[in-house]
């Protein structure tokens, strides 16, 4: 087992506390996509029905985390195997947790770097990126959603790839403290 | 001329304003080459590109557009403004983006819209 990150703290508030707030859902193995950006829609409202209002920006916030991860989770799923998700909400602690397999080629990729950027100041990582996505236009994947859930989300991140028989498996936590309105 | 995108549009006028607006839900970096292409294609010296309602749900979208600037940048396009809403955190970050690439950015007006330019530098 691999662990990268943030993983201790927020698998202990997984173990041991209630959540105030618990959404999952799955991704089928094949077939169509589900609109992914209905349900993150409807995941937001649901945080804003039980905890209190997000505004525009926190509500974006929220949105980018869980949809970086599951964007990470399909580019790098075994093919016919499914990803789950699930949103969990303590007090203004929001944390989200993908499940999913793992090519090979993808999990040495995501460990170096993993390694990578957890030790790396994350505007240097992000600029350098641009430079070489200038560089090399016709580059297909920006690899620049983990580092952008660390600098622009504000998000603790961790990673946990383990290995099993058959295929590997990959959990991905993101906590981020939710600014939230409440009324009086 | 109008191109949709996903839910959003690219807009360029009569004025030669750059306007980007709409919610682009776009996931992949892949699919945002036809308005990379588009928008690299339309700023020159003296563009203004107007983000102000413009919602991207991707680091994608966002990384496309610094790359976009980068680009132009690099072709020796000076003097470009771009307006955006200072409220709005992604695009404040934009501009964080920018002025790390583009060091003499300057920013003129406060409040809620700002609007940028890039000076003449020495490459």
């Amino acid at each position: 087992m691999m662990i990268f990150g943030d993983c201790v703290e927020t698998r202990e508030i997984l173990e041991k506390s209630k959540p105030d707030l618990e959404l999952h859902f799955r991704l089928p193995s094949t077939g169509v996509i589900p609109d992914l950006h209905g349900r993150y829609g409807d995941i937001v409202a649901k945080i804003n029905e039980c905890i209190g209002h997000l505004d525009a920006n926190e509500e974006n916030r929220v949105v980018m985390v869980i949809n970086e991860l599951v964007a990470n989770a399909l580019k790098y799923r075994e093919r016919d195997t499914k990803i789950y998700v699930k949103v969990s909400v303590y007090g203004d602690c929001l944390i989200v947790e993908v499940h999913n397999t793992i090519v090979p080629v993808e999990k040495s990729h995501l460990a170096k770097f993993l390694i990578t950027v957890m030790h790396y100041d994350l505007n240097e990582a992000y600029y350098r990126q641009i430079e070489y996505l200038t560089d090399h236009p016709d580059e297909t994947r920006a690899r620049l959603g983990v580092i952008t859930i660390l600098r622009d989300c504000d998000a603790r991140l961790g990673y946990i790839i383990d290995e099993h028989v058959g295929s590997d498996r990959v959990v991905a936590y993101a906590m981020i403290d939710l600014e939230v309105h409440r009324e009086n | 001329m109008k191109t949709e995108y996903d839910q959003g549009y690219l807009s360029f006028g009569d004025d030669h304003a750059i306007v980007v607006a709409g919610t682009i839900a776009f996931n992949t970096f892949e699919e945002f080459r036809g308005l990379r292409k588009q928008l690299s294609g339309l700023i020159t010296n003296g563009s203004t590109i107007d983000i102000r309602d413009l919602k991207f749900l991707s680091s994608s979208g966002r990384a496309m557009f610094s790359m976009v600037c980068n680009d132009a940048k690099r072709r020796g396009v000076t003097g470009v403004k771009i307006w955006i809403k200072q409220d709005i955190e992604w695009q404040d970050r934009i501009i964080t983006t920018l002025r790390h690439v583009w060091p003499a950015l300057t920013v003129i007006g406060v409040e809620k819209v700002a609007q940028i330019e890039f000076p003449q530098l020495d490459f």
